[in-house]
């Protein structure tokens, strides 16, 4: 049943065991304390006030002697007073004692000592009487002298004495008794005291091993539940710690998809401003394809008339280069004739010299002929070559502007087409810009939900610090708890 | 008179007395000889290198004139051809010169020896009249046959050009025709 008390129980039942033992122990104490001071109240209130009485009543009994001796001396009455005094003290005294003694002995005593002093008291009333007459000091000497006097005096101090002897004897036997019951009250004391410790070590152990017991496992609990939670905290720590450096990573990288959002918007318009412009250019561009398209036509027919030109200057060069073949033989036949009269002159001797002028005359103008001729022919041939140079190049340039025409069509068709495309293509780009402008948008919504959770993520940071703080003085503390309520599991947990 | 003047009249007087002695000068001199008058020469093409020969040896000049051929084994008789109401045989130049035979035919022809001999070459350059000469140029001893001397003509394409010696041609071929020709009487 006392397994199932709680901690509170225990303890309580623990308190309650050791203040009953203190308060049994104090009752003891009190006991004997009371008895101790009831036995040295006595003491002091009867015994040692009967003592004091009697050192008192010798007192009073020397202060009386002393003033009966210096009235004696000196005669002076103030010591007559002083005398008085002290027998009025000298019998308070005496019915104090014969009050406070509790005893017949004692009482017969204080009787004796009372009839003693007024025996003394008898006795020395005349010595007084005879000072007061006037007598010598002798007679009051040898009057104070007298063996009564002595004697009654001594009876006095015996009597005093013997009632000091047995009052001390009697308060030496009452300390002693009260010697004996404060040994006995010490020694009750002292057991209940002993007892009590030992009881309360007892309780104590038993307590404190059951507590520890308990709280050990519960602390050993509290420790490896401290241990886990640490553990866990560490992880959290950790995955805190590396959700922050990811959170700052996607906050850069967001930083940088923002910028980079912005810079595509940017770039989308002006794409877009730019394919606007393309577009008319190339609506532009359509119009100067058709004029060159139309310039390319005529230049087309020119060319045509001017290859027909040349082809008929072909045709009169060649006339002429067949004229000039006539002619070239011509010149050639006339030379040789020339030569041939010339031959026929020299063999003609004297009589065909002025033929042989002729023949040279003719023979020069040959030569002038033949000259010509090549000339002209080689004039001719450079006609004619120009001419089929140039048709050639006509037909190479009409060639080419065959080609140059077809890839106008080409590029009048291919114009259109890329005004078409342009066209989409600027529909396309105004789209990409609204695209991109929503998206730099959403970046920058997702730019702050993501400073957010990154601020989040910090202070989960933060907060998971200090619960890996918390948890870890939580696990020493449940050391520093298991230390204190078992110190060897720690030991040899250390170990 | 000034000094300039003084030397003004030095100088004339000086000039003068030169002028007056070459004047006397040329009275003692022999007169000189007549100039020699300037000889004509053919200057034809054969085998592409350029050839001359005297206009007085040669009797005519003839271009595209028909040539029969003669059946026959000599390869530079060429065939027949009228010139002048004449028959004379037609012989390659170029291979009596030595060059190789070749398709086309040639079209000119020149008469040499009276008509006797007809030689055809591939054409003619025209009419040389060259200055008389101080002495013959000999042809190279390497040179072609038929050829006697160098003629220089001051034509920087040629500036000299071996001459024919058409009587060598006709005797190389009488030679040849010894046993089979006659004598043609001269016209």
């Amino acid at each position: 049943m006392i397994q199932h008390w709680t901690f509170g129980q225990k303890i309580a039942a623990g308190f309650a065991i050791v203040i009953a033992l203190s308060i049994l122990a104090g009752t003891l104490s009190v006991y004997a304390l009371r008895s101790v001071v009831a036995s040295k109240d006595r003491i002091l209130s009867v015994n040692t006030q009967l003592l004091l009485d009697a050192e008192r009543l010798n007192g009073m009994r020397d202060e009386q002697l002393a003033a009966v001796r210096a009235f004696l001396l000196t005669g002076d009455q103030s010591y007559v007073q002083q005398m008085e005094t002290a027998q009025r003290e000298i019998g308070v005294i005496i019915a104090r004692l014969r009050q406070n003694t509790g005893t017949a002995e004692g009482t017969q005593q204080v009787l004796e000592l009372e009839r003693a002093q007024a025996a003394y008291q008898q006795l020395i009333e005349p010595v007084l009487s005879l000072r007061r007459s006037a007598a010598t000091l002798t007679a009051v000497v040898r009057a104070f002298q007298d063996p009564q006097l002595e004697a009654g005096r001594k009876q006095v101090s015996q009597a005093v004495q013997a009632f000091v002897d047995r009052e001390t004897r009697r308060m030496e036997e009452a300390q002693a008794e009260g010697s004996r019951l404060a040994s006995t009250a010490i020694a009750l004391v002292v057991s209940a005291v002993a007892a009590s410790v030992a009881l309360a070590v007892l309780v104590s152990f038993v307590l404190s091993r059951a507590l520890g017991r308990q709280i050990g496992a519960a602390v050993g609990h509290v420790q490896s539940s401290s241990a886990e939670l640490q553990a866990a905290a560490n992880q959290q720590a950790t995955g805190a710690k590396e959700q922050t450096t990811a959170m700052s990573e996607i906050t850069t990288t967001i930083s940088e998809l923002l910028a980079t959002s912005r810079q595509i918007a940017d770039s989308a318009q002006r794409v877009a401003q730019i394919a606007q412009l393309t577009v008319d250019t190339a609506k532009s561009g359509e119009g100067t394809v058709e004029e060159a398209h139309d310039s390319i036509v005529g230049i087309r027919r020119q060319m045509d008339q001017v290859v027909a030109h040349m082809l008929e200057l072909g045709k009169k060069s060649q006339q002429i280069g067949a004229v000039l073949d006539i002619v070239s033989e011509l010149a050639e036949q006339t030379n040789i004739l020339s030569i041939n009269a010339t031959i026929e002159a020299a063999g003609a001797g004297e009589a065909g010299r002025r033929f042989g002028v002729v023949a040279d005359e003719i023979r020069a103008l040959a030569d002038r002929v033949a000259n010509s001729t090549k000339e002209i022919r080689a004039l001719i041939e450079d006609v004619r070559g120009a001419v089929n140079t140039t048709v050639m190049a006509t037909e190479t340039g009409s060639k080419a502007v065959d080609a140059g025409t077809r890839q106008f069509a080409g590029v009048s068709s291919a114009f259109k087409q890329i005004a078409g495309q342009v066209a989409s293509t600027t529909g396309a780009t105004r789209e990409i810009e609204l695209s991109t402008k929503q998206q730099a948008s959403a970046i920058e919504q997702v730019n702050v939900a993501i400073s957010s959770v990154a601020q989040t993520t910090r202070e989960t940071e933060i907060s998971s610090g200090q619960t890996l703080q918390t948890v870890s003085q939580l696990a020493s503390l449940s050391r520093d708890l298991l230390r204190l309520v078992q110190p060897q599991t720690l030991a040899a947990t250390s170990s | 008179m000034t000094p300039d003047a003084t030397q003004t009249q030095t100088q004339t007087h000086s000039h003068a007395a030169q002028l007056r002695a070459a004047f006397d000068r040329g009275f003692t001199l022999a007169p000189p000889a007549a100039p020699a008058a300037p000889e004509d020469f053919l200057a034809i093409r054969v085998g592409g290198d350029p050839y001359v020969l005297r206009l007085r040896q040669v009797d005519g000049v003839f271009t595209d004139k028909p040539v029969v051929a003669l059946p026959g084994q000599a390869p530079d008789l060429l065939g027949l051809a009228s010139f002048r109401g004449l028959l004379a045989p037609v012989y390659d130049l170029g291979m009596l010169l030595g060059y190789p035979a070749q398709t086309q035919p040639r079209r000119w022809l020149l008469t040499v020896g009276h008509t006797q001999l007809a030689l055809a070459f591939d054409g003619l350059d025209g009419l040389l009249r060259l200055p008389a000469r101080p002495g013959p140029t000999a042809a190279p001893a390497d040179a072609r046959p038929h050829l006697a001397e160098l003629i220089p003509t001051g034509s920087p394409h040629a500036p000299q050009c071996p001459l024919i010696n058409p009587a060598s041609v006709l005797a190389t071929i009488e030679q040849r025709i010894s046993p089979f020709s006659h004598p043609r009487s001269n016209p």
